[in-house]
């Protein structure tokens, strides 16, 4: 999850609240980041990784809960 | 053992009920009124206390039950053990206003412990755990999701009517504004819940001409303010208020516009973070706020995001700081710690002027 004192943080964003993104950790806790932290594009629904001098978003994983998501969502849902 | 003592709690429970309805009962003190609770014909709207998040509990008087929302992941215990402390075992409403966790995150929890009837949620996704293990319990229970649309009736009778009035739209830029927007009728009362609808959406529920004239406002997205804007709040012209939000939350909610523009209209607020969880009661002709303080005891958990997280440490001075301080390193020489107690024991002193 995380190196004590080093930085490796990976997550979800949940949402924003002003100058705060919310982010979803692997063991489910959800923390408070200054958005200054992430990449300046960084949307809701992005999986984003925190690694020592590095900060980015994992595309393909994004894309691959989206979906796998979407579709669990579609069976159940009555428009 | 817990176990237990809930099986022996229920017992004692059919029993006082057995004794009641053997010799009938005039005397009898109805602090268990959420058992008896229907047969006053009382609606009972409750807001619960679950930190910065929203869940509000409405017992109706025609005895079925609703659940807006579930409050945040770590207060899924908490408001299970609330709706079994009233008594109830099924819920035949579940209204999962839109996909942020502080307003989905205790419904797996509530869904895997009750017999649910219908399931409301807008038509909008994300890519969270949480939201996906609402989905599976959802699943699990067989059960379907119910598309939620401006106009969408849940209860129509002659005295009681539950309706959607928002989402209005098929898409929105905001998360926030796909929330189901509800409006609650009991004869001469009526109550607005909004979850965490903003400005679009409130202007869509104008410009469509609902009749959104309400005694009660659960005010939207925890007074932020981005929501209540004044043109609705006009329509609204409440009596009462309701704000759901977290003590000392790092968001500044309720913003101090919103409770000018309230104050302004003289309307009465309630705000869970002050009261803990708000209770209101219609006969159908008059609300009372009967506040019992029935504080969530999960305040460790629940405040821990409160507080500040992760701290920022200086890999040049090895000091750390809040992720608010004024004197944050340079992005390069960054270091992120998930408490303090792990930035002193990777040596990092406390920053003085942002940690006490
Ligand atoms: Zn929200
Ligand atoms: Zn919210």
């Amino acid at each position: 999850m995380y190196r004590i004192g080093g930085i490796f943080i990976k997550g979800i964003i949940d949402r924003f609240e002003g100058e705060y993104a919310l982010i979803e950790l692997e063991n489910l806790k959800v923390i408070n980041i200054l958005k200054d932290n992430l990449p300046q594009n960084a949307k809701e629904g992005d999986v984003v990784v925190i690694k020592d001098n590095e900060c980015y978003i994992d595309i393909e994983e994004t894309q691959r809960r989206k979906e796998q998501i979407e579709k669990i969502f579609e069976d159940l849902f009555e428009g | 053992m817990m176990k237990f003592i809930k099986a022996t709690k229920m017992k004692l429970l059919v029993l006082i009920l057995l004794i009641v309805f053997l010799f009938g009962c005039t005397g009898v003190d109805v602090s268990n009124q959420n058992v008896s609770n229907n047969s006053y014909s009382l609606l009972k709207v409750h807001f619960l206390d679950v930190g910065q998040a929203d869940s509000i509990l409405i017992q109706f008087p025609n005895g079925e039950t609703a659940l807006i929302d579930g409050g945040n992941r770590e207060d899924g215990r908490f408001v299970v053990e609330y709706i079994e402390k009233m008594g109830i075992s099924r819920i035949n409403y579940i209204i999962a206003t839109h996909p942020h966790e502080d307003h989905i995150g205790g419904l797996p929890e509530v869904i895997k412990s009750f017999d649910i009837g219908k399931v409301y949620m807008p038509n909008k996704t994300s890519n969270t755990r949480i939201f996906k293990n609402l989905l599976e319990e959802i699943k699990n229970k067989g059960l379907k999701i119910i598309q939620a649309k401006g106009g969408l009736s849940i209860i129509d009778t002659e005295d009681l009517k539950f309706t959607i009035i928002a989402p209005n739209s098929e898409k929105y830029d905001e998360t926030n504004e796909y929330s189901i927007v509800n409006k609650l009728i009991y004869k001469n009362t009526s109550f607005i819940f909004t979850g965490d609808a903003e400005k679009d959406s409130e202007e869509e529920m104008i410009k469509l001409g609902y009749n959104l004239k309400a005694d009660v406002l659960k005010v939207g997205h925890h007074g932020g303010r981005t929501s209540t804007n004044y043109e609705f709040l006009k329509r609204v012209n409440p009596k009462f208020a309701v704000i759901s939000v977290g003590k000392d939350n790092d968001y500044g909610h309720p913003h101090k516009e919103v409770l000018k523009r309230l104050d302004k209209m003289g309307i009465k607020v309630f705000r869970t973070d002050e009261l803990g969880t708000i209770i209101a009661t219609s006969d159908g002709y008059k609300i009372n706020f009967n506040k019992e303080i029935v504080k969530n005891n999960d305040d460790a958990t629940k405040n821990e995001r409160d507080k500040k997280i992760i701290y920022i440490g200086n890999k040049k001075t090895k000091v750390y700081h809040t992720t608010t301080c004024k004197s944050l390193p340079k992005q390069e020489n960054r270091v992120i710690f998930n408490s303090k107690e792990e930035a002193e024991k990777a040596g990092y002193r406390p920053h003085k002027n942002c940690i006490e």
